[in-house]
């Protein structure tokens, strides 16, 4: 017999997680109301047990049955899920503390280390074009309300 | 003839609206925008509505939608281009276009392929709208009746049906759409007015936006999914006007497929879950079994560009009647346009063809405009979108994210925005990694709270009886073909070793 797999079993157990966890604060923290007059708490309690229960099953089924999913996943590259969530936080971070010029040139650089091969001289280039366009586009003619550049002081 | 009088007043009050300068403008940029994101390999017209969702929040009603359809005609259409040049379909629904279209490039006829399939998307598409404009009306003067039973029954047969067709586990598919659900319970609730699930964080009393959930979990995901992967170069060919024409057996070849391709478009498009290219294999394989030389297909036959085409771009005329009837969408573009009309204060459903008939005819006949708008901008402007193609994808990524993170700063000028774009990111890899589909979790998403809203009414008016369920003919007969439904998925889930990549 093959080793039932994790994927499965992560994924059922993700799911137990999720729906005890709206279940169990749906019911403490909201009143359930009865069938006729829901209350705020009534479907989300509902729909929490089922995805936990919907869990338990996608978690229990791979032992049952020699069957596996064929279908790979793409293979886990840690390097651009860090390097573009990274990026995304930097500009959360610092948008409207230093401005959306400074920033673009920031996440640029940081998104461009997603990719291997990083060409210093060529992302400084798209930096600088980049923040340009974008300061054209968003600042200039969609007129967001953001500073370009915020001076330290 | 009383219907098509009615249908030419309608028509040309939709062209009325539809042709003022500010809605013809945003169809154009909706469809130029629309080409330029679906050209590029990995970037399909999800992420390209996705990119552009923001920015409607900020413009007129009417507007907003013609320039979102026009995105989607626009990014659909430009998918199809690089799976002729380049042999990669920009998306699942082009993926067909890679059988004969690529074949066709290395011969040399890449030119004549996408003029082909210019053509056959126009015809196509033309018929899928005529086809919207006379059932719409008819559909929802029907739906005007339903209760709130009658459209949480439908609208949970919308999501099963959502969930149940991917190419993933159908059991994971449900499980993530009620994820999906459980999502859009976060923020007020709307009967009792009650915070639920903020967690005492004021930003998300409105909600997740859709915007920002949409771009992380595409635009995000796919950014880190197709970071390192290599791509194709465009082989050299000559896009004159003169190197585009067909031969006069090219046309001869293609007038059936066309007609043919539309029809089975149009009916599969009505329905649900059908999208993602099911019916366009379809039309293809129809063309190769009934040809007297089936061994041309797959070899540059311009009989399978002309077929599929057409068939795709009638589907989604035929994919709007629910969407725009109903307010059920087919696929989750569909959805992302009802999620758009919501933002706008629309209720969807068939109140919106009689309380709004300016739109709703609007809508149709920007679908038609944009149309024509595609061939205008895609025959002489083919120079133009090969280069696009071109663009090393080194260069085209901090783009990329620097759109999404502007994009989702813009719906509510706050950063708070951001930050739910980064663990909406996160959560759509995980799921990647993991074999969740994220169509699922939008759709529920989006229909949740209508889904809750009528669930709850009808239960107050059914007196908490859930058998009334199955004793009103209605009700009874939409929950039997979602039981149908159900059962048929997994009992064929259970027959094959594993489900298929392409439908």
């Amino acid at each position: 017999m093959k080793s039932p797999d994790m994927r499965d079993i992560a994924s059922g157990v993700t799911l137990i997680a999720i729906g005890l966890f709206a279940a169990i604060y749906a019911y403490a923290n909201y009143r359930m109301g009865t069938v006729t007059r829901m209350g705020p708490g009534f479907v989300p309690f509902w729909l929490g047990c089922i995805v936990a229960g919907l869990g338990t099953l996608i978690a229990v089924l791979p032992f049952l049955s020699a069957r596996r999913d064929t279908i790979e996943p793409p293979p886990f590259h840690p390097r651009p899920l860090i390097a573009i969530l990274v990026a995304v936080l930097l500009f959360a971070g610092l948008v409207t503390r230093i401005g959306l010029v400074p920033t673009t040139l920031i996440v640029t650089f940081v998104s461009a280390l997603a990719e291997r091969g990083f060409d210093l001289k060529r992302t400084a280039m798209l930096a600088v074009t980049l923040a340009a366009l974008i300061w054209v586009i968003f600042l200039l003619l969609l007129d967001m309300r953001l500073p370009a550049i915020v001076l330290p002081g | 003839m009383d219907i098509f009088t009615t249908l030419y007043g309608n028509l040309a009050l939709g062209f009325g609206e539809a042709l003022t300068l500010s809605n013809m403008w945003y169809c154009l940029l909706g469809v130029f925008l629309g080409c330029m994101v679906g050209v590029l390999p990995g970037l399909g017209s999800l992420i390209a509505i996705s990119l552009l969702l923001p920015i409607t929040f900020h413009i007129p009603t009417s507007g907003a939608l013609m320039m979102l359809a026009g995105v989607y005609f626009g990014s659909d259409y430009g998918g199809g281009t690089s799976s002729i040049l380049l042999g990669v379909p920009g998306h699942a629904a082009a993926a067909v276009d890679v059988l004969d279209g690529y074949p066709m490039t290395q011969q040399g006829r890449g030119g004549i392929a996408l003029f082909m399939k210019c053509v056959a998307s126009f015809f196509g598409a033309t018929v899928g709208i005529l086809l919207l404009a006379l059932l719409a009306p008819a559909l929802a003067s029907v739906a005007l009746k339903f209760g709130p039973g009658e459209y949480a029954a439908l609208l949970l047969l919308g999501l099963i049906a959502s969930a149940t067709v991917g190419q993933g586990s159908p059991l994971k598919g449900i499980a993530v759409m009620l994820v999906g659900i459980l999502i859009g319970t976060i923020g007020l609730d709307i009967s009792s007015g009650l915070p639920r699930f903020t967690f005492g964080i004021s930003e998300l009393e409105d909600g997740v936006n859709l915007a920002v959930l949409a771009l992380g979990l595409f635009a995000i995901t796919e950014l880190v999914k197709s970071c390192g992967q290599g791509r194709k170069k465009v082989a050299e060919q000559k896009f004159g006007l003169r190197d585009q024409l067909p031969t006069r057996e090219d046309w001869r070849r293609s007038v059936g497929p066309m007609l043919r391709g539309s029809g089975l478009g149009a009916t599969f498009g009505a329905l649900p879950g059908t999208s993602g290219g099911l019916a366009t294999f379809l039309a293809y394989s129809i063309e190769k079994r009934i040809s007297r030389n089936p061994e041309r297909f797959g070899k540059g036959a311009i009989e399978g560009i002309a077929a599929p085409e057409a068939c795709n771009n009638a589907g989604i005329g035929g994919a709007f009647i629910p969407t725009l009837t109903l307010g059920i969408p087919g696929d989750p573009i569909m959805a992302l346009l009802l999620g758009a009309m919501m933002m706008q204060g629309i209720v969807p459903g068939p109140q919106v063809v009689t309380e709004y008939p300016d739109l709703f005819w609007g809508l149709i006949a920007s679908f038609w405009i944009g149309n024509v708008l595609l061939v205008i901008l895609n025959i002489p402007l083919i120079g133009l979108w090969v280069r696009i193609l071109a663009i090393p994808y080194s260069l085209l990524f901090p783009a990329i994210v620097m759109f999404t993170c502007i994009g989702a700063y813009s719906v509510h000028n706050n950063v708070f925005d951001v930050l739910v774009l980064s663990i909406c990111g996160l959560i759509g890899y995980l799921m990647l990694q993991l074999r969740f589909e994220a169509i699922p979790l939008l759709l529920g998403f989006i229909l949740g709270p209508s889904l809750e809203e009528n669930f709850t009414r009808s239960m107050t008016i059914y007196r908490g009886d859930f058998t009334t369920y199955f004793e009103r003919p209605i009700t009874a007969s939409i929950l039997l073909v979602t039981l149908a439904l159900v059962v048929w998925t997994f009992w064929m889930a259970s027959r094959k070793p594993s489900r298929p990549q392409e439908a």
